[in-house]
């Protein structure tokens, strides 16, 4: 089930609030969870019932292990068990079918069909009780009931795409909750979850219409005039912001509505001084786990220059394969690395530079770091970087060339630009409108949480009837982008 | 809550507001509905019988009235517009301008007969007629006129701002561009083997709809409910195939299914030996755009096909237009038997 659907907006929503609500105030906090947990699964398995059990028996055998370790007098082979075991199951659905199909085209033979569908949600629940486990080891967490536990997992606000909540912050949470529903919560959690949906339907998605088929068309070997790749770069820039921001604000309004206070996920990212910054705005759950969780054990910056160089680059690489199973997303991870070592040596000697140029740089190479997230091979993503360039030529459409003559000195004039949209239509002037706006937005405007009572009103109201517009009569609902990683 | 209800209710006044007084797209949806109010124009004014072609862009792309016309020696109106333009929006306003001894001959295109009816609803004519003519939008039914009202997307609200400004700067003459680009019976001119597009085009790939899709398309559906009813009051419905890449595969089933569309609603059905399906090199922007002498050419093929069914006698084209249709590609390699 979708956030962005009707059936989760209308009908899933306002039933799992209302029996919450019943069930806290009729039968008390404990019934409450029961019910949310209840509802968690529904919304897991809406999509293939026949991985409930495998997310039941994770969560069931995460938190007996965990017990069973807390009263062990020698924790570390269990620790180290519990990691393999999760980890191996999140390698065999998510990496067994990349490394068999690498494997079989290394040794020139057919590629085994091991028949795997990647289990929804796995590389985030699986780093929750990565967390859970670890933090129980160092006795950073207290230890919990089974309800609490299973809420902290599974709840569905944060189920699929996260956020990554520390256990110390949220089943505590859990654990005092009194089963009522607040009005102030109730009212804070669907604002929000209102300017998520508006980021979400109205930005992220109307953007995708530009950002697919240049992408789609580099995936296809054909290859991309300078305007085509750029528009589609510009577009995918901000559709991954506003898919992602959009779905933890409405992760965080979904969880606010019963009360439980989930951490900020982004914080204006693209307006960051320099790549470091830029990691301590993006996806800030992610990259406090990647930097808790590995960089730090790995030795993190204690070892001398180097060693702190290739733990970041561990750090990076690994964080960009767990976005996915592709090569390129291993590109994307090193190509992060390689701007994080760059830019602390770059400190290490006393660089310096004006704010704005570090803001332009920084965010030049988050956006060159994009083309290989987003393309489907290496292939495409050269493809990509050669219209980026203007290799592929500079091609604007007839209509805008005949009403600004000047632009003969630059582009050559043809009838359809063929991927920027339908060639009737000029959408080339759409698509070029869509990204400045929401370029505008992204620069020049703050984080919708740190937006005063004004500019939420003004957000509302510039959102609300776009977003009913899109969640009833777009002909489908697009999922968000981080529902596949 | 209250802040937020009145947000919420503000939001929506603004949109309804905007979208139905103020934000429209003159140069592009605005330049298609004028094309389609010309073309309605000058079809009220032709006298019976007469034929009228229907269908998306690949009407006036790909069929020329001024060709089939002549042949058949009946004033003829080309009124396909564009895919986009709702069929129950052609079907509504063309129906009370046929009449008992008129004939209307439908190449739709493939893909409009399976479209389902929420995309029907979402066409882009509704927007348009909710900022122009909301009597007609709501004469096509409650659901489409609750989906033209919420027809606007951001994005359109952007490009409205674009096009009015440029349309107010004085960019993009309307009637100066459609005198441009059709000719007085509404086929589409201009379109030249010279100017045709071959890089875009040897990038298309097209998948035809299923003949169970097609059949059960909320698009088949609304064109048998037209079939019938013009076909109750005397006028001779004739349904045929699309123009489309001979490299595109169309299953018998397919076309089996089409038929069907209209002769189980008291309609005809010509199916050219060629299937309408032609080289790339005889299109010019589209896998529904002939370029203009391969229109020629296919046109000359369509009003052999429907003399019979007319009852009329087919006369051979004019000379001009059996040059210009023998210097499209695939005219030199069956130009013997296609033309002579």
């Amino acid at each position: 089930m979708l956030f962005n659907s009707p059936v989760f907006v209308v009908a899933f929503l306002p039933l799992c609030l209302g029996l919450f609500a019943l069930a806290g105030w009729r039968f008390g906090p404990r019934a409450a969870l029961v019910v949310l947990l209840a509802a968690s699964l529904v919304f897991y398995g809406w999509w293939k019932p026949v991985f409930l059990p495998l997310l039941a028996g994770s969560i069931v055998g995460n938190y007996v292990w965990v017990r069973v370790m807390r009263r062990a007098m020698r924790r570390k082979p269990l620790l180290v068990a519990g990691l393999v075991a999760n980890l191996g199951l999140l390698g065999w659905f998510k990496y067994a079918g990349l490394f068999a199909a690498t494997g079989a085209s290394l040794f020139g033979v057919r590629a085994p069909d091991l028949g795997i569908v990647l289990l929804l949600g796995i590389s985030f629940f699986t780093f929750q009780q990565i967390m859970y486990l670890v933090d129980s080891y160092r006795d950073e967490t207290p230890a919990c009931g089974f309800v609490d536990y299973a809420c902290f997992v599974g709840f569905f606000a944060h189920l699929l795409a996260g956020p990554i909540v520390r256990p110390r912050e949220i089943i505590p949470q859990f654990v005092r909750h009194d089963g009522r529903v607040r009005s102030g919560d109730l009212v804070a959690g669907i604002e929000m979850f209102l300017l998520g949906l508006a980021k979400k339907l109205v930005l992220a998605d109307s953007l995708a219409r530009f950002a697919d088929p240049g992408f789609r068309a580099a995936a296809a070997g054909h290859p991309l005039s300078l305007v085509e790749a750029w528009v589609a770069l510009l577009a995918y820039g901000a559709q991954i912001y506003f898919d992602f921001s959009g779905y933890s604000d409405m992760a965080i309004g979904l969880a606010r509505m019963i009360g439980i206070r989930f951490p900020l996920n982004f914080r204006s990212p693209y307006q960051a001084r320099d790549i470091s910054d830029f990691w301590r705005r993006w996806n800030i759950t992610l990259s406090g786990f990647l930097r808790d969780y590995l960089y730090i054990p790995l030795g993190g910056n204690r070892h001398g220059e180097a060693r702190r160089n290739a733990n970041l680059m561990i750090t990076m690489l690994l964080g960009g394969f767990w976005h996915g199973a592709a090569w390129s997303f291993l590109a994307w991870g090193g190509l992060h690395g390689i701007y994080l070592i760059v830019h602390q040596q770059w400190r290490r000697f006393g660089g310096r530079m004006g704010a704005r140029l570090a803001q332009g740089i920084t965010l030049l190479a988050v956006l060159v770091a994009w083309v290989p997230f987003r393309a489907e091979s290496l292939r495409a993503s050269w493809i990509m970087l050669r219209g980026l360039c203007g290799a592929g030529g500079v091609l604007l459409p007839d209509l805008i060339v005949k009403a600004v003559p000047a632009l003969r000195l630059v582009a050559t004039p043809v009838a359809v630009l063929p991927y920027l949209g339908a060639a009737r239509t000029m959408s080339v002037v759409q698509g070029v409108a869509l990204v400045g706006l929401a370029w505008g937005i992204i620069l020049l405007a703050p984080d919708v949480h740190s937006l005063r009572v004004r500019g939420r009103n003004a957000a509302l109201i510039a959102g609300f009837a776009f977003s009913v517009q899109a969640l009833f009569f777009a002909p489908f609902a697009r999922p968000f982008i981080y529902f596949q990683f | 809550m209250r802040r937020l209800v009145l947000c919420a209710a503000a939001s929506l006044a603004l949109y309804f507001a905007a979208f139905a007084f103020v934000l429209h797209r003159p140069l592009s949806v605005g330049l298609l509905r004028m094309e389609m109010d010309q073309k309605l124009a000058r079809g009220a004014r032709l006298a019976s019988p007469k034929l009228v072609v229907l269908a998306g862009s690949n009407a006036p792309f790909s069929h020329s009235c001024r060709v089939i016309g002549a042949m058949l020696g009946l004033p003829c109106e080309n009124g396909g517009v564009a895919v986009g333009i709702g069929l129950d929006d052609l079907f509504a306003r063309w129906s009370p301008l046929l009449h008992r001894g008129d004939s209307v001959y439908l190449p739709i295109e493939i893909q409009q007969y399976d479209i389902t009816a929420a995309q029907n609803r979402m066409d882009m004519d509704g927007a348009w007629l909710f900022y122009r003519n909301r009597a007609l939008l709501w004469h096509l039914g409650a659901l489409r006129a609750l989906a033209g009202a919420f027809g606007s997307t951001m994005p359109d609200g952007l490009e409205a701002l674009a096009e009015m400004a440029a349309h107010a700067a004085g960019l993009g003459h309307r009637r100066a561009m459609l005198a441009a680009q059709f000719d007085r019976e509404g086929d589409r001119i201009g379109t030249t083997l010279a100017t045709a597009d071959p890089g875009f085009l040897a990038t298309l790939h097209r998948i035809e709809p299923g003949p169970r899709a097609i059949a059960d398309g909320y698009g088949a559906r609304e064109t048998a409910r037209f079939v019938r009813r013009l076909s109750a009051r005397g006028v001779i419905v004739i349904g045929g195939l699309p123009t489309d890449f001979d490299t595109v595969r169309l299953p018998e089933a397919d076309i089996v299914a089409i038929r069907r569309i209209f002769t189980r609603h008291g309609g005809h059905f010509v199916e050219l030996p060629d299937r309408s399906r032609y080289p790339r090199a005889d299109f010019y922007n589209s896998e529904d755009h002939l370029a203009q002498p391969c229109q020629y050419l296919h046109s000359i093929a369509v009003a052999r096909a429907l003399g019979p069914l007319l009852d009329r006698a087919v006369r051979p084209p004019g000379a001009a237009m059996r040059a210009l249709a023998a210097t499209c590609p695939s005219a030199r390699m069956t130009i013997a038997a296609r033309v002579e």
